[in-house]
């Protein structure tokens, strides 16, 4: 029976269904009436967003063009296929250094990103003295890049020198290249802004025996199907971003038998190359991050389409790249996380958000699967519940469910992938990252682990940004 | 008198705990009055997942979560939880009165009224009533022992008001609302919407002193039955059937009215198709077929409807015959 032949579809002689969107004091305002109400959580876009918003949203191109972001992503691979010096990967000159995070200025770079320059200087040889690299470092000689620009990668400070040697990956899929350092371990090191002796020699020990030993491994391995360490570590309790154990000890599986092949090498170092990476549950995510950069890399520019291909940040600012913006970033002063502290250190302690780890985020890893890491709450603080509902909430700001990538709590429910911009913009939910956190004074190291979101307006500007670029009708 | 006093004293008796909270509920035009009137004690009569009915007398308020059927007065909440907070026992005694139902564990407050919609009255057009018969034609029948005899009854009731067949069907079969009674509803429903409302009045004046036999609630929803009112499903119907809605809309509408309950829905069916059946204007002939007990019918009435002689020796009669 068709409702259209009652006058009024039949509303004034049956009971109206209530649904109330939003604030709740309508809803609870008829509950009181004894209505039975059904409530719709919304609420306005986030302020100064309606007109870009209106603009990518009636933008014909791009329901098409986040399918294909989606598609892309969820192609991609991540072969490591060598480690070398970034002087040769990268074309790295002496004197230029690559750091996290959107461009930088050493007039505005925080304590953290400071202490790892002065530390780069070092080891470079460029200064002899931490005075010296300071007053090098401000004068013109000197060239800083973002890792982003160079398709590469660096976890906090993120600093990338030409001696540094680096992981290269390769997505044979889209044919990406990407490169990220080698992890240092926790504590006092070089990405959290120390740069003591300590710091100096560690970096030298990678330089001259831990990235030539495990450059013959994976030479004699051929290719490491990174990509497919993500789906096990989801299964095995890691997120990919603070926990990293489960990786870092399936490629020294897959790389031991190669590296203790090396019959040329000094027993000692392999030895200690082994029980360096064995003993770092943190040695991974510098092969996590760079799958994660190729993932993304293979939705950049594709005009329309608003999908988040990069959330950086650099102790300073924030900033994002959208898959339809080209290499245009969004940038605003970064949050500083809110968690759990080592020792004595406290939140007067912590520097603002820093590192381009925020790309394990970006491609679905992370804060995005914290449910599949409830673990990960013992080191950046909160509950089980709140990495679980994280998890959900993170559906709402993203276009689709990892294929792969699955968290087993959810009923192996595929991880929210691909960020949307418009999402976020109209529901207000912000990416939830889980970080590390560093000493805002450099040379002091890492501080803690915790959690963050990015500020909002950087999704403003590239929503503003996005609109511009919709091709106007006639 | 007392009663001003010893009403209190009762409100006493079944006190709310201290501070328990009143939940907001709809009530009724169609609820009983004693449910604003002073507070008394009222029985719990019957406890289910979506219902909890409560007695007074041969009077029932139903209290409805809002997935159970929307029965005309009853007094309805916005969630099962607010019936499970009540935490009543059948048996029990709850106080009800000034638009409260007050149990010692909490309590619904009456915070607005709900009205419902009667089924239309006005005659059928002869097109609309074939339209409605084959609506209804094959829907779910009624498929206990009592079938047959059910549509016997509903048949002679349907051709004119009669005491020993409606004797016959209140309180016919098991359960709170006995199919007989549904399809006594049906038919009074029935022939209220086809227009046939002499027909109707004098079923309901045969009906009503006879409701003694019957549960509380079953004779609560003739009542309302006599007075046009039903649940949705049937209200949709007949407005259906005014409306001059296809069959195959007819059918889907009926095949919700079908689907009431376990026996209920065929029954209300039987009744409704009974009160279709006899054409407007000459109901004698085919119904002395089924020929069960005296068919008193009013034959001299036929040319002029206005007030025929039989009635009200019929209705007196009902009346005293079971007083």
């Amino acid at each position: 029976m068709s409702t259209t032949e009652q006058p009024l579809r039949g509303l004034l002689t049956r009971d109206p269904s209530v649904v109330a969107a939003g604030a709740g004091i309508f809803g609870d305002a008829l509950r009181q009436q004894a209505v039975p109400v059904t409530d719709v959580e919304w609420r306005p876009p986030m302020d100064g967003t309606s007109e870009a918003l209106a603009r990518v949203l009636a933008d014909p191109r791009l329901t098409e063009a986040n399918a294909e972001a989606l598609r892309r992503i969820t192609a991609a691979e991540a072969e490591l296929v060598r480690i070398a010096p970034a002087s040769e990967v990268l074309g790295l000159q002496r004197g230029e250094f690559l750091h996290s995070g959107p461009p930088l200025t050493w007039e505005r770079a925080s304590g953290p990103m400071r202490g790892a320059l002065l530390g780069a200087m070092l080891f470079e040889g460029l200064a002899s003295t931490a005075e010296e690299a300071e007053q090098k470092l401000a004068g013109p000689d000197i060239s800083l890049a973002p890792c982003h620009s160079r398709g590469a990668v660096g976890p906090m400070a993120g600093v990338i020198s030409p001696s540094m040697w680096v992981f290269e990956l390769r997505d044979p899929v889209h044919g990406n290249v990407s490169h990220c350092s080698l992890n240092e371990g926790l504590g006092k090191v070089l990405r959290y802004g120390a740069y003591s002796e300590e710091v100096i020699t560690r970096l030298e020990w990678m330089r001259d025996v831990l990235g030539p030993v495990l450059a013959g491994a994976v030479e004699r391995h051929g290719p490491v199907d990174i990509r497919a360490y993500l789906p096990q570590m989801l299964q095995m309790g890691d997120e990919g971003h603070n926990r990293n154990r489960s990786a870092t000890l399936m490629f020294l599986r897959d790389l031991l038998p190669h590296i203790v092949a090396q019959g040329d090498r000094d027993p000692a170092d392999i030895a200690e190359v082994c029980r360096f990476v064995g003993a770092n549950d943190h040695f991974a995510l510098n092969l996590v991050m760079p799958a994660c950069k190729l993932a993304m890399a293979a939705a950049k520019d594709i005009p329309g389409s608003s999908v988040v291909v990069t959330m950086a940040r650099n102790g300073t600012d924030f900033g994002i790249q959208l898959a339809g913006t080209g290499d245009e970033w969004f940038t605003a002063p970064a949050n500083t996380p809110e968690g759990l502290f080592l020792g004595s250190y406290g939140p007067e302690d912590a520097n603002p958000d820093i590192g381009d780890s925020a790309i394990t985020e970006t491609a679905g890893m992370g804060g995005f699967v914290m449910a599949a890491a409830p673990a990960i709450v013992r080191l950046v603080g909160g509950n089980v519940d709140f990495a679980l509902t994280t998890t959900r909430t993170m559906y709402e700001i993203t276009l689709g469910e990892h294929p792969s990538l699955q968290v087993p709590i959810l009923e192996f429910r595929g991880a929210p992938i691909a960020i949307d911009a418009t999402a976020v913009a109209r529901t207000g939910v912000l990416p939830q990252i889980n970080t590390g956190m560093a000493g805002r004074v450099a040379g002091t190291g890492q501080v803690g682990a915790g959690l963050v979101t990015p500020p909002a307006e950087v999704f403003v500007d590239a929503l503003r940004s996005l609109a511009d670029r919709v091709p106007t009708r006639d | 008198m007392q009663t001003a006093e010893a009403r209190p004293d009762r409100a006493r008796a079944l006190p709310c705990a201290p501070g328990a909270h009143l939940r907001p509920a709809a009530a009724s035009t169609l609820s009983p009055s004693w449910l604003q009137a002073q507070p008394a004690p009222t029985e719990v009569a019957a406890v289910f997942d979506q219902a909890i009915y409560l007695r007074r007398g041969q009077e029932v308020l139903p209290l409805l979560a809002p997935e159970a059927l929307m029965l005309p007065g009853a007094l309805r909440v916005i969630t099962r939880a607010d019936l499970d907070a009540l935490r009543v026992r059948v048996g029990e005694g709850v106080l009800v009165g000034g638009g409260e139902v007050r149990t010692p564990r909490g309590g619904l407050v009456v915070r607005r009224v709900w009205r419902p919609q009667p089924v239309p009255t006005a005659p059928l057009p002869e097109s609309a009533r074939q339209a409605a018969r084959a609506g209804l034609a094959g829907l779910a029948p009624l498929e206990d022992a009592l079938a047959g005899r059910l549509a016997e009854l509903a048949a002679v009731l349907a051709a004119g008001p009669d005491l020993e067949a409606a004797r016959g069907l209140v309180g016919l079969g098991p359960g709170l609302t006995p199919a007989g009674d549904d399809v006594l509803c049906g038919l009074l429903l029935g022939l209220r919407a086809s227009g046939r409302d002499r027909e109707r009045s004098l079923l309901e004046a045969a009906m009503l002193p006879l409701l003694g036999r019957t549960t509380a609630i079953s004779a609560t929803l003739l009542h309302q039955a006599a007075q046009g009112y039903a649940v949705p499903p049937v209200v949709a119907l007949l407005r259906a059937w005014h409306r001059g809605a296809g069959v195959s809309a007819l059918t889907l509408a009926g095949r919700l009215v079908a689907g009431i309950g376990h026996t209920s829905g065929p029954a209300l069916v039987l009744g409704l198709t009974a009160a279709l059946a006899a054409p407007q204007s000459r109901p004698a002939r085919h119904t002395s077929a089924p020929g069960t007990g005296p068919v008193t019918r009013t034959t001299p009435a036929r040319t002029t409807p206005a007030r025929p002689q039989p009635e009200p020796v019929l209705v007196a009669g009902a009346t005293r015959g079971t007083s």
